[in-house]
């Protein structure tokens, strides 16, 4: 019988799930078992970073055949144990199903075939907090053959050859910017990793950060070797306190063996990392405004030009790379550009991570290539959730937009997206099915924006709530014809004369949605109507049909307002205190409740 | 300096490499809206108003585009014009704008942008944030509600200032002007030089001494010299029907920088204390008025009866009124001085004993801003030229190494990388640090010896090693020696250091007016026959009171009821420093000009005339 290594999924969202219990339960078993030599403690249990399909969580591995179970319960493990782990048999009551069969090792998942894993390469494999699982995975071999065997101008043609663009976002030539800096003649240069991810839903960097802190390390060291730069800073939300302990850890590891620190590789490259926390302010995942605030300063953006590359941090030249683009770094210096670039398109290289979620089957993080359509994410996740018509994907958080059903075929590509009407961004992915407002998601990433402007330039602070206030308007049946026409000069005044990317992009889900789901916004205006029944105020009270009721009292017990009460031959429903959620008519047997209905 | 060509609204404009579209603009009389731009601040495009559209795609702030060979600016397209009426009411409509009850009403840029661009109807409901009014200053009114957000105020207490007090706190609507850390500006590190209030465009910040007492533009305005200390601020003063209104520092001034302190600004307004319009004569202890003429004669009488006789005049008075003065008071033999004088006698008398260079005195103080290191003797720098202040505070925060040496409180200490106070007398201090450098020259690495060298004094020797060592560096040092220090051992001392490391000097006086320098003058009689002083406007000097106090007789000439007249046998009017008219040298040995910006209330008419008469009348 091999030995059995179990790997155990410790990202964020499992360990909300219960991940440690899971664990605990494990090690105790295993001691039941008297295990203990087979699994030596230190060996036994290999907590990773994020595995990907976060709603199957808690969720384990055991290798060597992959074996995984998801959604596990404490009271699971100890069959696991006795079964799997004694005598070999899969539980099969426990593997997670696919479309009707059980699927028995992880790789074969639906979620995980349709995937491509670069940047996730060591996600959910190794012990983050590791170095040696690091290295055993070819780690700092890259920066190794970086720093002792290609001189600068090679790197940096080699990242422009392999056609990556920045995983921020705007998707800039990674190599191009190395090469502003680069040429710049200062003693004091600068590698700085964006990794403020603040976008709603957004967790990739905090993925990667978390499952595979050195590689970040490794892709900045690069960067300073290429740009001839000594310092690196990590820029990290308070809020990501997984994230900061494994990289603090990272750093320090990477120090006392001398993967960071001077004289690298044996050559006169020193190269240092030093972690900055920042408050969570979402404008300071915009690139000047990051800046100021590692300086000490209010993280408020500036004007550029100068760009960071020439003059960043503390007026030095600076490189500035999101946490993907990083992590692509390594393996693009270790395989080669060529490799890199035969993935994806030919305008968008290599993979996206993306952050799926809303209305599908399975959410989490997918690494899908570059030119991957709509439909085959969707596919991936599992199908739009509850068999359900898909509607529309938002794609790029709160700077970017809505695509419909009609372009459901749309290679994911910067330049695609781009034609769409919206952006790549840091990889907001949400599917929304036939059940959504659009009006309502408009609302939901401006009431995000609004409060999220650092306040500098008027259209941004002002423009966008005055947007919000107009979008709120209509969603309490109070809209007049003119409010689209304001709401459109509105946007394109702050998308237009905004200070910073922030509040040039914040307009775009209103202008995207206006774009593809007009009539919707039309009849909110003017037929005082919410398609979806998702606006409350559009939607008349519920009320019970006396004649169908048969007082079986379901309804009473699901009014979360205790608006329905028990009459003689029928229950009522209060329409002033009623909230038109329509529990009372999904619970009722006989469908006698219907919204406005018997009056 | 190399010229660009580019067009703006099809017109060929040349400009200045490096220089931004819009002042390329303005020196071509293209006048470009702006809110958050001034001239004394750094640009931070911030306002959205002064966008213009660039080679027919882009729009970019005015304020922040450089020029550059061949752009197509466009200043005034329909689209700009839609955008920026766009920000325009959305920023008016979006705050407490209700201009007829604002007290900036008439002085407002906002609401000039709003006639300029003829918005009178507007298309969103007014927001009414209803956020806290900051009135806890004794000068300053801090009211957010009709705050648009440009942040000069901000930008000037840092740039100007080098403060730090303002900034802003909270995101989105809750965007807010803050006191350090969100505290009550009266309690805040507000120094109360009222640069903010300068700088508002609106009615955000006010003058709580000036409110509702007129427009700018109705009133009267001066520019003149500020004479409350030695930096010589010139000052923009509006008066309305003969009332002061507001006094506001002139952007143009090369001292300043626009800005003005306290003293300056605030000062002359707060000031309520009854003034001198008649000649007094206090006879058993009563007060008699007397016409000028009966008061001239008075004063030539008792001149003529005594024996010794010391006068003693402000330092904050005209070049013109301390020569009349001085002409008057000799010809009646009397001893002659000005407060202040004396230190410039010690130091000439130093100065002649060292063999002292005149190079080694500065005659710009914003050269502190490039120093190396400043060494601080003195820190009421801080109160008594707190525009000096300022520029020591910009320097620090550049990375200039201030170190301090007070005997109290270190007044800098937010700045200063070594704060050295002393509790015994400074002179000990000066000495110690030249003794250091001489006799441990080569050797400072040796704590033991300059403890043995530091004695029974309660320094830490690490601390003196480190300005020993700061200022052996060759690098471009400059000393200042605050105007408190007022004995001989102590000037030499530290002329005596700057000698020997090659620093530079500058010497603070307690005159505003350094035409002292020339002016002849000498120690007077402590217990004179008869003491004649001429005060100023500032608070009473301890030499003068005490002058007063010792002689048999005092005649003390000044324009209000002060602890001065109080003991005064005879009671002379002058002129206000605002009824003055004349000249002033400067700390940086500038002749500056001080207008007369009232008439003059009481009898006395010209100062010049009265002293002239005056020894007409012996």
């Amino acid at each position: 019988m091999a030995r059995k290594e179990i790997l155990i999924c410790s990202g964020t969202g499992c360990l909300s799930a219960g991940a440690e219990e899971i664990e605990d339960k494990l090690m105790d078993e295993l001691w039941k078992h008297e295990l203990e030599d087979k699994y030596p403690v230190a060996r036994a249990i290999k907590r990773t970073g994020c595995m990907g399909p976060c709603n199957l969580g808690p969720m384990i591995i055991i290798r060597p055949d992959d074996t995984f179970y998801g959604n596990l319960e404490p009271s699971d493990v100890e069959t696991i144990v006795e079964e799997h782990l004694l005598h070999d048999r899969i539980v099969r009551s426990l593997l997670i199903e696919d479309d009707g069969h059980k699927v028995e090792e992880f790789q074969k998942l639906d979620f995980i075939k349709g995937q491509k894993k670069v940047v996730m390469r060591n996600s959910g494999d190794i012990d983050p907090s590791s170095l040696d699982d690091y290295l055993e995975n070819e780690g700092y071999m890259a920066a190794r053959k970086a720093v002792t065997l290609m001189d600068r101008d090679e790197i940096i043609e080699e990242i422009k050859d392999s056609g990556l663009r920045g995983r921020g976002g705007a998707g800039f030539p990674t190599g191009l910017k190395w090469e502003f800096t680069a040429r710049e003649d200062e003693d004091e240069k600068y590698v700085v990793c964006n990794g403020d991810e603040g976008d709603p839903g957004a967790f990739m960097d905090r993925s990667v950060l978390e499952g595979d802190p050195h590689s970040i390390i490794e892709g900045m060291m690069i960067a300073g070797y290429a740009v001839g730069a000594d310092q690196g800073y990590i820029y990290v939300r308070a809020e990501y306190p997984l994230a900061i302990r494994n990289l603090q850890k990272g750093i320090r590891d990477a120090e006392s063996e001398g993967y960071l620190g001077e004289n690298l590789f044996n050559t006169d490259f020193d190269f240092n990392v030093e972690l900055r926390v920042g408050a969570g302010a979402f404008v300071c995942g915009e690139e000047t405004a990051l800046l100021s605030s590692i300086e000490g300063k209010q993280g408020r953006p500036k004007y550029r030009p100068p760009y960071p590359a020439q003059s960043g941090l503390w007026d030095q030249p600076t490189v500035i790379n999101n946490v993907e683009t990083f992590a692509n770094i390594p393996i693009i210096i270790e395989k080669g550009s060529e490799w890199f670039d035969d993935i994806g398109t030919e305008g968008s290289s290599g993979t996206k991570v993306f952050a799926v979620a809303g209305d599908v089957e399975n959410t989490g993080l997918v690494e899908a290539e570059m030119g991957t359509t709509i439909e085959e994410m969707i596919k991936i996740a599992g199908g739009v959730a509850g068999g359900k018509d898909f509607k529309a994907v938002q794609i790029g958080g709160p700077a970017g937009g809505t695509i419909p059903e009609e372009h459901i075929d749309l290679p994911i590509d910067y330049d695609s997206l781009e034609e769409a009407g919206t952006i790549m961004g840091s990889g907001g992915f949400i599917v929304l099915d036939e059940d959504t407002c659009m009006v309502d998601v408009a609302k939901f990433f401006l009431d995000f924006t609004q409060e999220e402007s650092c306040g500098k330039c008027p259209p941004c602070r002002l423009g966008t709530k005055r947007m919000l206030g107009i979008l709120e308007k209509i969603t309490e049946g109070e809209g007049e014809p003119e409010d689209l026409e304001k709401l459109e000069e509105l946007a394109e005044t702050v998308q237009n004369t905004s200070f910073c990317g922030l509040g040039q992009a914040s307009p775009n889900p209103v202008l995207s949605t206006l774009r593809f789901f007009r009539d919707e916004y039309e009849a909110h205006v003017y037929e005082k109507e919410c398609p979806t029944g998702t606006c409350k105020a559009l939607i008349a009270a519920f009320s019970i049909d006396e004649s169908l009721c048969v007082t079986c009292g379901k309804c009473e017990q699901v009014c979360p307002v205790d608006a329905i009460s028990s009459g003689e031959e029928s229950y009522t429903i209060d329409s002033d205190t009623c909230i038109s959620c329509g529990e009372c008519a999904k619970v009722c047997p006989v469908d006698a409740i219907s919204e406005g209905g018997n009056e | 300096m190399s010229t660009v060509k580019f067009t703006v609204n099809g017109e060929q404009v040349s400009a200045e490499k490096g220089e931004t579209v819009m002042s390329a603009c303005e020196k071509h009389g293209i006048e470009i809206p702006k809110l958050c731009q001034h001239d004394a601040l750094d640009n931070v495009m911030a306002c959205r108003v002064c966008i213009v559209e660039v080679n027919g795609e882009q729009i970019q702030p005015a304020c922040g585009l450089k020029v550059e060979k061949d752009l197509e600016i466009k200043t005034e397209t329909d689209e700009i014009k839609k955008y920026r009426r766009m920000n325009l009411e959305l920023i008016y409509r979006s705050e407490n704008h209700y201009c007829m009850f604002c007290e900036s009403d008439g002085d407002c840029e906002l609401q000039d942008l709003m006639w300029e661009n003829e918005i009178d109807h507007f298309e969103h409901p007014r927001l009414f944030p209803d956020r806290p009014i900051d009135s806890s200053h004794e000068s300053i009114v801090i009211d957010n509600n009709r705050c648009i957000r440009c942040g000069r105020c901000v930008r000037a207490c840092e740039e100007v200032v080098g403060n730090q007090t303002l900034g802003f706190g909270g995101r989105g609507l809750e965007n807010e002007i803050v006191a350090d850390a969100n505290d009550p500006l009266g309690e805040s590190t507000c120094v109360s030089c009222g640069m903010c209030l300068q700088v508002c465009p609106t009615g955000a910040i006010f003058n709580k001494h000036s409110m509702f007492k007129g427009i700018k533009d109705e009133c009267d305005l001066t520019e003149s010299t500020c004479l409350r200390c030695s930096v010589g601020c010139a000052t923009e003063v509006y008066t309305r029907t003969g009332h002061l209104v507001e006094i506001e520092g002139a952007g143009t001034d090369e001292e300043s920088g626009g800005q003005l302190c306290e003293m300056g600004r605030f000062d002359p307004l707060l000031d309520k204390s009854e003034t001198i319009d008649e000649v007094i004569y206090k006879e058993n202890g009563t007060e008699k008025e007397m016409s000028l003429a009966k008061g001239l004669e008075k004063i030539a009488e008792v001149l003529d009866e005594g024996e010794e006789i010391s006068a003693m005049a402000s330092g904050d008075l005209t070049n013109e009124v301390l020569d009349s003065f001085s002409d008057a008071m000799r010809a009646y033999g009397a001893l002659f001085d000005v407060v202040g004088a004396k230190r410039h006698r010690f130091e000439k008398e130093v100065k002649r004993r060292i063999n002292m260079i005149e190079g080694h005195f500065i005659d710009d103080i914003k050269e502190v801003m490039e120093a190396d290191h400043i060494l601080l003797y003195d820190t009421s720098v801080r109160d008594t030229h707190p525009v000096l202040a300022s520029y020591i505070r910009r320097a620090a925060m550049n990375g200039t190494r201030l170190i301090t040496i007070d005997a109290y409180e270190d007044r800098f200490w937010e700045h200063s990388d070594i704060s050295i106070s002393v509790e015994s007398p400074k002179t000990q201090l000066t000495r110690l640090v030249n003794q250091v450098i001489r006799e441990g020259k080569g050797s400072i690495e040796d704590l033991s010896r300059v403890s043995s060298i530091l004695g029974g004094l309660r320094v830490h020797p690490e601390d003196v090693m480190q300005v020993v060592k700061h200022l052996e560096e060759p690098t471009y040092d400059i000393i200042i020696l605050g105007s408190e220090i007022i004995d001989r051992w102590s000037l030499r001392h530290i002329f005596e250091l700057a000698k020997l490391e090659g620093s530079y000097l500058i010497s603070l006086n307690q005159a505003s007016n350094q035409y002292i320098r020339s002016l002849e003058t000498e120690g007077v009689y402590e217990e004179p026959d008869i003491a004649y002083v001429l005060a100023g406007d500032e608070d009473e000097q301890e030499d003068m009171k005490n002058l007063v106090e010792n002689a048999d007789f005092s005649i003390v000439q000044a324009s209000k009821r002060s602890q001065l007249t109080e003991k005064a046998d005879l009671i002379i009017p002058s002129l206000s420093m605002f009824e003055r008219e004349g000249t002033t040298v400067n700390i940086n040995r500038k002749e500056k000009e001080v207008k007369q910006v009232m008439e003059p209330k009481g009898t006395l008419k010209s100062e010049k005339k009265f002293f002239e008469e005056l020894v007409k009348k012996r």
